[in-house]
């Protein structure tokens, strides 16, 4: 049998284990370390607070070493407006999941279609599906609010599923067309010769080579589902409110309880960060590559 | 295991006609390789057969069956790309299962069935080994099998390579032919090779057909369409080098027939002297191999062509040089080495008794009769 190996080794070359780093490097290092640090103190801020009791968090100059409390965690869960953060947690992530799952969904099935098949004024089309993000969201606030109203969905899960699920898809399609554009035709050619039809080649051997930009994608819906507020808040008063609209709640008359609301962030950044960090596991890349010469 | 009758297929891409009215027939069990150069429409043609794409006009036939409003599977066609197209996301064996696997095929194999059958393509191919790895773990050779066992585990009943072996090394390249007979005896598959690499093409066929801007010049067993061929260009395909073509007279000098080529005679004896008296006065087109021409000294008396050195090689020990005759290229070979630069003048000789004519117009070969 014939066959061509390489071997690994081979080419391997000797290298110095020292690095050696010159003054551009420290200089580099120190202009990442500076805007870490700045994009993360706010974190810090929220983390640090929510940790705090009441005199350390107004306390001058700032403490930077506090006896850590779970007050306000427990406040918030439990005790603050009566019902706690846990309904608004829920109803993010309900709206989160359905919407991304939707979108993803969605979306996929779109860029397929227009990649894979001659439609007619394709390439418009998908200039007509990002145009819909060209306006600021605040200028769509008030007809969609009277559509929404009209529909009877206010205030409903529903509504704001299918709001970002709209909003969502053209950032989809937008990103798996390329991912679908670089798969050889030929690939699902050898699909179609081997008697599947085209959604059983769509399922099965499209969808798992653009597995990548499936999670990318689904990342990015879930942080724009999960962080938006301006429609939450026109759309929903209490049943369907998420938690952005909850926190944003806080500032009401009484003053702002600033424990309790920091321990609602720090709570609200929890599970997309454990869903982004668990997705990008599976973030292979180059899955293509070596499949066609 | 099916006879393939086309007739009459016609297809053309907006307004470029990539084919009118092609026939071929091809019989059972027939290795039929499809050759040509870049853009004759080979690939298209296999393409037809398999269903990936539908002619404007025509019809395909298996066993005597159309099969135009078939689907690629129903037609059970098996295809193997040029590019391999393997399922990146699945393992060899993956691969290979895949095509047993289709909904189409549901219940027709058995877990235990499809096990074997894969083991027994894997022991055909000898790629056992290789059934659990990824495909970007495979080498190009080892990608070349996988897909070929893929195209042939359901035992379709036509099997068509598309390029097959055109992105392996020459070594491998050699050592995958005889693999492909050797596969092609044991399947006993009708397959249709397309390659516009004409030593394969010669090498594999049983049926060779020569295809040139969407005509089928000669469909034919190779050895007859190497050494009988039925067209000017099918003669100037073949054969390395290629044979050359001359833009001659054909005429008569003292009653021997002659071919004319830039004032120059060239005396046509035996049969070839026959085909030119029974078309005299006409242009023609005498097609020579390379080892007609002979090299001459810098003014040996009776050379005959006079011309410019465009290229010239060493290939295997032997010299090839490409000359300009006044326009039309004439291939050298010969083991006799002599220093030469491009630009140099350079006369040969020309023996006729190996040539064969073709008429000027048409390129289609002159006969005595």
């Amino acid at each position: 049998m014939t066959s061509v190996d390489f071997d690994a080794g081979a080419e391997a070359t000797p290298r110095s284990s020292k690095v050696v780093l010159g003054f551009s490097d420290y200089a580099r290092y120190l202009i990442a370390v500076v805007f870490v640090g700045f994009s993360l103190f706010p974190f810090y801020i929220v983390l640090s607070t929510s940790l705090k009791s009441e005199s350390d968090i107004f306390a001058w100059p700032p403490v930077w070493l506090f006896d850590v409390t779970w007050d306000n965690y427990f406040s918030a869960l439990f005790v603050f407006g009566g019902t706690g953060v846990l309904p608004f947690l829920i109803n993010s992530l309900i709206i989160t999941a359905l919407s991304t799952l939707l979108a993803v969904g969605l979306g996929s099935m779109v860029a397929y279609g227009l990649t894979r098949f001659r439609v007619v004024g394709g390439s418009h089309i998908f200039f007509f599906i990002l145009s819909t993000r060209f306006a600021p969201p605040v200028a769509f606030v008030v007809p969609i609010f009277l559509m929404i109203r009209e529909a009877g969905l206010l205030d409903t899960h529903l509504a704001l599923i299918l709001i970002y699920t709209s909003m969502n898809l053209s950032l989809v399609v937008w990103i798996i067309r390329g991912f679908f554009e670089a798969i050889p035709i030929e690939i699902e050619e050898a699909a179609q010769i081997d008697g599947y039809s085209r959604l059983q080649i769509f399922r099965k051997v499209a969808l798992p080579l653009v597995k990548p930009g499936l999670i990318t994608t689904s990342i990015l819906s879930a942080i724009l589902s999960w962080n938006e507020f301006l429609i939450a808040t026109v759309m929903t008063q209490n049943t369907a409110a998420t938690l952005p609209v909850y926190l944003a709640g806080f500032s009401g008359s009484m003053g702002l309880e600033w424990g309790p609301f920091m321990a609602v962030g720090a709570m609200a950044v929890l599970p997309i960060m454990i869903f982004t960090l668990v997705l990008q596991r599976h973030l292979v890349r180059g899955l293509t590559f070596g499949a066609v010469r | 295991m099916v006879d393939i009758t086309i007739s009459g297929l016609s297809k053309s891409f907006g307004r470029v006609n990539v084919f009118d009215g092609l026939d071929l027939e091809v019989k059972d069990r027939t290795y039929v390789c499809l050759l040509g150069p870049s853009g004759c429409g080979k690939s298209t043609l296999m393409r037809i057969i398999s269903g990936l794409d539908s002619a404007d006009r025509g019809e395909i036939r298996f066993d005597g069956k159309n099969v135009d409003n078939l689907t690629c599977a129903q037609r059970d066609v098996g295809m193997a790309f040029q590019n391999y197209a393997l399922y990146p996301h699945l393992t060899v064996e993956g691969n290979l299962r895949f095509p047993l696997q289709a909904p189409m095929q549901k219940g027709r194999w058995t877990q235990q069935e499809m096990r074997a059958r894969i083991g027994e393509i894997a022991d055909l191919l000898q790629i056992t080994p290789l059934l659990h790895r990824t495909i970007n773990q495979l080498s190009g050779g080892q990608q070349q099998r996988v897909s070929l066992g893929r195209s042939l585990i359901r035992h379709p009943k036509v099997l068509l390579l598309d390029e097959p072996v055109t992105h392996l090394d020459a070594r491998l390249r050699y050592a995958m032919r005889s693999e492909l007979k050797r596969i092609h005896n044991v399947m006993e598959t009708t397959t249709i090779h397309v390659t516009h690499d004409q030593q394969e093409a010669l090498a594999m066929a049983d049926l060779l057909v020569i295809m040139r801007e969407g005509r089928i010049d000669q469909a034919a067993p190779a050895m007859e369409v190497y050494g009988d061929p039925a067209t000017s260009f099918v003669a100037s395909f073949l054969g390395d080098p290629p044979r050359s073509l001359l833009e001659v007279e054909l005429g008569e000098t003292s009653g021997a027939p002659v071919a004319r080529i830039n004032g120059v005679e060239l005396k046509l004896s035996g049969k070839l002297g026959a085909v030119a008296n029974a078309a005299p006065g006409r242009n023609a087109i005498l097609a020579l191999p390379a080892r007609a021409f002979t090299a001459a000294q810098a003014d040996e008396p009776g050379a005959v062509l006079d011309g410019t050195v465009r290229a010239h090689e060493m290939i295997e020990g032997a010299q090839r040089i490409v000359l300009d005759v006044s326009g039309q290229k004439v291939n050298l070979h010969s083991s006799a080495i002599r220093h030469v630069v491009i630009g140099d003048r350079l006369r040969v000789f020309a023996e006729a008794s190996d040539g064969m004519l073709f008429e000027g117009a048409t390129g289609l070969r002159l006969s005595a009769n």
